[in-house]
């Protein structure tokens, strides 16, 4: 059962990486997407990794342009971390 | 042949007992196209603009009217002076800066030239396309005003000027979603039928199964047919899905020959399968497995293909390196077959080059086997 859940669970992983492409404004911008999807872009990391990235090698604008993005993805990572943990140690409990 | 009949029902009947596995290969692409669909485009639309009118006058209120009434621009703020400008073009809050002369009704009366200055943000995907948007717009607003005068002088309303009488041919409307949706489809079968297979030999590695696999008398190339036979269904499956979520639901026009498109999407998802199952089985774990597909396969597919950026503007030798990519072959066929409606006359090099391709790699995943059984 775990064999299979594994593999399951590295597809929906892998599934995630179309849409962070797409969905990044690396391709496409995100002004011209429909409204409901640009809402969705917010909990794209790459997104804001993106609008840091060039704001910093372009720009060259201060930390106050994109301390929000900065946040998001500090934010981001933390809930991330935390519910990676939370599932580790409820497994190592289990096992 | 009884053994490749056994060995597909096999693979068929672990497919089923996966519960989980099942519904992703169906419901993904369906829900990843009908989503991602929307937001491929490259149309230009509510482009965010920070405006400082220093004129303050009718003149250069209309002017700003005509940017906000077209669609393409969204008025974002009014400062008072060009410096704050910077604050919205730093913080990602508007694309573009547009400044209007104190001067500019003045100079406009006198009938003289009258500038207008706007700072594009060029970090932006769509710059290019936002600044002839704009020039355009400019244009066209100066043309009125020139009417306008001429009219109010009592000439004829009549500018000297060359016309563009331009048709675009197979979609009218230059709606990119048209172009881009085929594309996405292209894109979710090649990613889930990729990975799918990559796992199908290393999987029976990691599970110590193909050691009995090995020691039954069936041959590489029997393997590798039987594992194929049961993915090209559900591959069959997941094309008619997305085609269906393309027509009906993007409403992107069908003017080829829809089997002709199935069959030609069946080999291409051959070619994905090949793939899939090349990276299968030289990789040790379904980790590297997944690496591999994702590194070497899926991210050059999806830059290099013409998916998302034109091949004729890539460097030379990109362009001889995308020769090596079936998803190439596959977008030429798509969009000729749904926008352009051609047939076998005008496809046959894509489709030859996919075939050739599809056979190759079959025949290495093959070629592999053998030798890591031996």
């Amino acid at each position: 059962v775990a064999e299979t859940q594994q593999v399951a669970f590295q597809i929906a992983v892998l599934a995630t990486m179309l849409p962070s492409m797409l969905l990044s404004d690396l391709i496409f911008p995100i002004a011209s997407m429909p409204a409901p999807l640009q809402k969705v872009t917010w909990v794209v990391p790459a997104r804001h990794f993106i609008t840091i990235l060039r704001s910093l090698i372009l720009k060259g604008s201060g930390v106050e342009s994109w301390a929000l993005s900065l946040a998001i993805l500090v934010a981001f990572a933390a809930v991330v971390l935390t519910v990676a943990s939370l599932r580790l140690a409820r497994r190592l409990r289990s096992g | 042949m009884r053994r490749i009949v056994e060995l597909i029902r096999k693979e068929l009947l672990q497919l089923r007992r996966d519960r989980r596995l099942l519904p992703i290969l169906f419901v993904a692409p369906v829900l990843q196209l009908a989503l991602l669909g929307y937001a491929a485009t490259t149309d230009l639309k509510d482009v965010p603009v920070a405006v400082c009118d220093l004129a303050r006058c009718q003149a250069s209120r209309e002017l700003v009217q005509s940017f906000a009434a077209s669609g393409d621009f969204r008025l974002r703020a009014y400062v008072d002076a060009p410096g704050e400008l910077d604050l919205y073009l730093d913080g990602n809050r508007a694309d573009l800066g547009l400044v209007i002369p104190a001067s500019y009704g003045r100079d406009l009366a006198a009938g003289g030239h009258a500038a207008v200055q706007v700072l594009v943000d060029g970090t932006r995907v769509n710059a290019t396309t936002t600044m002839n948007q704009l020039s355009a717009a400019v244009a066209e607003h100066a043309r009125g005003i020139a009417l306008e005068r001429l009219a109010r002088a009592g000439a004829s309303p009549e500018l000297p000027g060359l016309e563009l009488a331009s048709r675009v041919w197979y979609n009218p409307e230059l709606s990119s979603r048209n172009f881009m949706v085929p594309g996405v489809l292209a894109m979710v079968l090649l990613v889930i039928t990729t990975v799918v297979t990559s796992m199908a030999v290393v999987r029976e590695r990691e599970a110590g199964t193909i050691e009995q696999i090995i020691v039954t008398p069936i041959r590489p190339s029997q393997l590798i047919l039987g594992k194929l036979v049961p993915y090209s269904l559900i591959g069959l499956l997941e094309t008619i899905l997305v085609l269906a979520v393309a027509l009906l639901w993007f409403q992107v026009p069908m003017r080829g020959n829809l089997a002709l498109l199935v069959a030609l999407s069946m080999l291409f998802m051959l070619n994905a399968q090949g793939i899939g199952l090349l990276v299968s089985t030289i990789s040790h774990t379904q980790q590297q497995a997944m690496m591999t597909a994702v590194f070497f396969v899926i991210l050059p597919m999806m830059l290099l293909s013409g998916f998302a950026f034109p091949i004729e503007n890539m460097p030379q030798p990109v362009q001889y390196v995308t020769y090596l990519l079936p998803l190439r072959y596959f977008l030429v066929i798509l969009r000729g077959i749904f926008l352009k409606g051609v047939g076998w006359g005008v496809l046959w090099p894509q489709v030859a080059a996919l075939a050739a391709f599809g056979a190759g790699i079959l025949w290495l995943a093959v070629l592999r086997f053998h030798k890591r059984v031996g």
